[in-house]
């Protein structure tokens, strides 16, 4: 998260700021007006990122969780390796991906970026 | 603008929390390495060891606990992770820097399409290669029959390599995208002009330009590849990394080896970028020196003397080393006038343990025992107590009489009842004949 957002607060323009104080705006309202919405790309890209790296994690599930609560990953896991259901384990793991599009599009358009702006 | 103290004090604290909760479990983590227990725990604070660094330990139940130097999956799993590193470094840096040349090509509507393409693997959720990568695999090596072609799909180092390839290569391609967005193409078109060919061009021009690119890539995709854990786990198939062994270590019980593990890995992460950074330093000191030269050359002035650079500077962090070395032996000579380093310290603790574990097995047998002489002196009467019952029916074994059945009448008229734990080891004359090791007799 700190990284897309650092990414995006270091091209802001310190002028912009500047002329914003000087036309007697206070801090919360020039942060609310001018850097928020520089930052917009930087935090969609930062929410996508960590809601991929949570949605797709195993090996924290794996030593964190106690053994009766199942994360989708985990679920997926036990398919394959234990069960040996492949069928089974890809149709889950094609439920993952389609979400996980889904959030990625839905980040796009509610914060109207490109995919380029999101994965920088 | 006057600094507000509340709110700086404030931001102090939200900075020491933020970094508290960064790095607090891998200080805590770091300490447990050192103690002498079986679980990684820092209160039951038994002796200051090495041993998890060394020969670990046998437990006294009898578990096994490897330690770093004897555990020998872990250096099969290491062994494999950088063999793994290596395939993913030479395979997606080149991979990354054509799509990112690629890039530089194709005209503006097919960029963004080919763009967008080329960074979908990272949206993916890691699992989700892993398994595609394994299913095509299968499939391609049951169609191959049982040459080379089906070996190689079920190889799980080869799958691995390639699998991971897939998204570590769109890092590399984010890398040199950002690097090529500032070069300057009219070098090229000199270079061209001046009757150099395309492959000069690429050679001289283009990759000593990506040089820093090429390095850092490689130095992402090298450290991905040796941390991930999503995508080896499927595709790995019968082998195994060193992410994978040290899950499953965890998953059978998580023991003080690993945090030496981590301990290690930490320090080497640590003494890399500390390198790392002296080495930029004194870069950045060799190229000012340099400019500073230059720029006496051509003032060729004597107004401003030139300042001899001091050879042996002591830098400002060698203080804090030398604090943290002091803290050390402080700490150290502490240990040692406790008495809780050395062998001594781990005798002490193991016989403890050990005793703890014989007063336990000694009050089962002893619970058993007295069972056993109620039943003898009072008989049937001993029924009303309740302990006894847990034992459920006493005569349920009174045919069986051992594992001997020369010893069933003898047993079967109770006099050898009291001595039924000889019979644990089954036929006291099994050994009669065997006469020792050694069959000079």
């Amino acid at each position: 998260m700190i990284f897309p957002l650092y990414n995006a607060l270091e091209t802001l323009d310190t002028n912009q700021l500047e002329a914003a104080k000087d036309l007697g705006s206070s801090t919360v309202r020039t942060h609310w007006r001018i850097v928020i919405p520089h930052a917009k790309a930087g935090i969609a890209s930062g929410c996508t990122m960590v809601f991929m790296l949570t949605a797709g994690a195993l090996a924290t599930p794996v030593v964190l969780s106690s053994p009766n609560t199942y994360w989708f990953t985990q679920l997926i896991y036990q398919w394959f390796n234990m069960n040996d259901n492949w069928s089974r384990g890809s149709a889950y793991s094609i439920i993952l991906l389609v979400v996980s599009v889904t959030f990625v599009l839905l980040m796009m358009r509610l914060f109207k970026v490109t995919i380029g702006e999101v994965v920088r | 603008m006057k600094p507000n103290l509340a709110i700086q004090a404030f931001l102090g604290l939200y900075i020491l929390i933020f970094f508290l909760y960064l790095f607090g479990p891998l200080v805590i983590m770091s300490v447990t390495a050192f103690n002498s227990a079986e679980f990684p725990a820092i209160t039951p604070w038994e002796c200051f060891s090495f041993r998890w660094f060394n020969e670990g330990k046998i437990a006294y139940d009898g578990q096994r606990l490897a330690g770093l130097v004897t555990d020998r999956p872990l250096h099969e799993g290491i062994i494999s992770s950088l063999i793994i590193a290596a395939g993913v470094v030479t395979l997606s840096v080149p991979i990354g820097m054509a799509a990112a040349i690629v890039l530089t090509q194709v005209n503006s509507r097919l960029r963004t399409l080919f763009y967008s393409m080329s960074i979908m693997p990272v949206l993916f959720p890691g699992v989700i290669i892993g398994i595609s990568t394994v299913v095509l695999w299968d499939r391609i090596a049951t169609l191959g029959g049982d040459g080379f072609i089906s070996e190689l799909g079920r190889n799980g180092i080869f799958l691995t390599i390639l699998g991971q390839t897939c998204f570590i290569s769109t890092y590399c391609f984010l890398i040199f995208v950002a690097r090529l967005q500032r070069f300057d193409t009219t070098q090229e078109e000199a270079a061209l002009d001046l009757g150099a060919s395309q492959s000069q061009v690429f050679l001289k021009i283009l990759v000593p330009y990506l040089m820093p690119a090429i390095g850092s890539s490689a130095v992402i995709a090298f450290l991905a590849s040796f941390e991930n854990y999503n995508t080896t786990v499927f595709s790995i198939l019968s082998e195994q990394t060193l992410t994978t062994v040290i899950a499953s270590k965890v998953r059978l019980g998580i023991s003080p080896a690993i945090s030496a593990l981590a301990l290690v890995i930490i320090c080497l992460t640590l003494i890399g970028a500390f390198f790392y950074e002296i080495s930029r330093r004194s870069n950045q000191r060799k190229k000012d020196r340099e400019n500073k030269v230059k720029m006496f050359s051509e003032i060729s002035g004597n107004r401003l003397v030139e300042e001899q650079p001091k050879f042996f500077r002591i830098p400002k962090s060698i203080f804090v080393f030398l604090l943290l070395l002091i803290l050390a032996v402080l700490t150290w000579q502490q240990l040692i006038k406790n008495n809780m380093y050395g062998a001594e310290c781990v005798e002490k603790a193991e016989a403890s343990k050990k005793s703890n574990f014989a007063d336990q097995l000694k009050l089962l047998q002893q619970n058993a025992e007295s069972v056993e002489t109620t039943d003898e002196s009072e008989g049937n009467a001993s029924r009303s107590k309740e302990y006894n019952d847990i034992f459920g029916d006493q005569n349920l074994f009174k045919d069986f009489g051992g594992f001997d059945s020369d010893k069933k009448e003898e047993s079967e008229n109770g006099a050898t009842r009291s001595n039924e734990y000889n019979d644990i080891f089954g036929d006291p004359n099994l050994f009669k004949n065997f006469g020792g090791f050694d069959n000079k007799e």
